[in-house]
Formats: C-alpha cells, sequence, structure tokens
C-alpha cells in the first residue's frame, strides 16, 4: 500500500506506509541512543552520540543527496551501531541505563535490517550491489540492460535509489 | 502494536530508567571516607582507609553523568576487588566494602575508565 508524489526538491517521494512505519522505529531508536550517550558525558560518548544523531537525520531527511546514499547510510548505521554493541561488551560499564540502551540498539538493528532488506533485497547481496557500484565496473554498467520481468518490477523502495541501483 | 506506540514506549521506558531517586542520606556514616566526583573526574583523588576489616565508603555523585567506584588491587590498576553501584547524581551512595589488603588501590569509574584516584589502606 502506497502512493508517490513530487517533493519539495522536485524528487518523487515514497509514502509506503511499510517503510515510514520501519523508519520511524529506527529513527527512533537512533535519536534515543544518541540522547543517552550524550547524556554520559566524555568524549567518546559524546561522538558517539554525534555519530546516531547524523546518521539518523542522514536516514530521514528528504534531501536529494541523502536520498542517493540511503543505502550506504543505511549499511553505515548497522556498522555503527554493531561497533557500539561490540566495543560495550569488551569494554563498557555494566549499568542499567547501559542495558537499556543495548537493547535499544539491538531494537534498531532488527528494524534497520528489516528496512535493508525492503530496500536493498536480503543483505547477503548486499555485498555484491557495493561491488557492482565501484567506478571499474561502471563501464559494464552503461551497456543496455534488460527489460524488468513482472517478478522483478521496481518497488516503492527503488525510488531511494540512484538511477543506475534501480537494475537488479 | 503501531511503530510509534512502540518508539513512544521505548522512549518513556528510557526516561523513567534516567530518572534518579534521591539517595537516603540518614545511612551515611559520621567520618566514613568519602570520595566525590563532579565534571567527570573524581575530586576526590586520594583517599586513606582502614585495612583488614570492612568498612563503609560514601560515595558522592555531584553531576548527571553516571559514575562509580571501582577499587581494583593494584596501585596501577589490576583486578577488581570491589565494584560499586553505577548511579546518575545528584545522588549519594554508602557502598560496603569488604575487607582490603595494606597498601595502595586505585579507583576508578567504570563508565569513564579514564577517571581515576588512590585509595591508601593502613591502620
Amino acid at each position: 500500500m502506497g502512493a508517490q508524489r513530487i517533493g519539495r526538491f522536485g524528487t518523487v517521494e515514497s509514502r509506503d506506509w511499510g517503510e515510514v512505519g520501519l523508519r520511524a522505529v529506527v529513527a527512533g531508536c537512533g535519536l534515543a541512543s544518541a540522547w543517552i550517550h550524550l547524556t554520559l558525558g566524555g568524549l567518546l560518548f559524546t561522538m558517539n552520540a554525534a555519530g546516531y544523531l547524523a546518521l539518523t537525520i542522514a536516514l530521514v531527511v528528504r534531501l536529494d543527496l541523502a536520498r542517493r546514499a540511503r543505502w550506504l547510510t543505511r549499511l553505515a548505521l548497522l556498522g555503527f551501531t554493531s561497533a557500539t554493541i561490540v566495543g560495550w561488551l569488551f569494554m563498557g560499564a555494566r549499568f542499567p541505563l547501559a542495558y537499556i540502551d543495548k537493547a535499544i540498539e539491538v531494537v534498531l538493528i532488527g528494524f534497520l535490517l528489516a528496512d535493508i532488506w525492503r530496500a536493498d533485497g536480503p543483505p547477503w547481496r548486499t555485498p555484491l550491489r557495493v561491488i557492482r557500484e565501484l567506478p571499474i565496473r561502471r563501464d559494464e554498467q552503461a551497456k543496455p540492460q534488460p527489460v524488468p520481468s513482472s517478478t522483478n518490477r521496481p518497488t516503492n523502495a527503488d525510488i531511494d535509489e540512484p538511477p543506475h541501483r534501480k537494475v537488479a | 502494536m503501531r511503530p510509534t506506540c512502540f518508539v513512544v514506549a521505548l522512549l518513556g521506558l528510557v526516561l523513567a530508567a534516567c530518572s534518579s531517586a534521591p539517595a537516603s542520606q540518614a545511612s551515611i556514616p559520621p567520618n566514613a571516607p568519602k570520595i566525590e566526583a563532579n565534571n567527570l573526574a573524581f575530586t576526590t583523588t586520594s583517599v586513606k582507609v582502614p585495612a583488614g576489616a570492612a568498612f563503609a565508603l560514601v560515595f558522592e555523585n555531584k553531576e548527571g553523568a553516571p559514575h562509580n567506584v571501582n577499587i581494583l588491587a593494584e596501585p596501577s590498576g589490576g583486578s577488581s576487588v570491589f565494584a560499586g553501584d553505577t548511579f546518575t547524581g545528584p545522588a549519594t551512595r554508602v557502598y560496603q566494602v569488604p575487607a582490603l589488603t595494606p597498601g595502595t588501590h586505585q579507583f576508578k569509574c567504570d563508565v569513564h575508565p579514564d577517571m581515576t584516584g588512590t585509595l591508601v589502606a593502613g591502620s
């Protein structure tokens, strides 16, 4: 169930409520984790909070540049959150707020994986897609592409992606 | 549950967890060794405590950031011999510390490991 409209910057905007819901949860978790890290004080936690804030904003802001890099933002947020959890496992303090924050981050990862799957397909195919993005392969992508079949039709999620990534 | 409800519930849970109740002042023993923390540092960097017997250690966290006192075996670190609860301030807790071996021990905050001080156990 979705709709499209022309956005403020002349871009086509998706109105897929599944996508909106997924991204709202991811953004909510990202902001909550940013706020928690900000309250901890110190340079490391402040930088961590800034990272969450920047990636969350990049994930939801309706700008062409951010929209084109959304797939990369999702991967960056996934890696950033995973690294935060792993860092805490190895050297983090164990206290109630830390456990709450880790629970939020696990929820964030779960919903982010669902968002990645919705937008980019199964996560294990993502590395292949990233390789396909490398400049060395651009000349091959310039070749004529087959018309998408009915089972491989672009979805609303594809609107988020740059034109050359629409080809499966 | 709708995603927005879920996010609101989650944020509510976080806010509830961050609101700290004021610590009871009644149980603070007089003349007990005391450590204070403020501005992401221990303002008490050296404290004397009894050796060979359990004692009460007062820890006052004067700021909103969470801190605790973790007493280590050696002057330069080593394994933990006692780790107090982590809590956000401004609040005061009284830790019941088990008997320490005579000598110098380092103490630190688990949340901010660069916050350290020296604890001297002696008669």
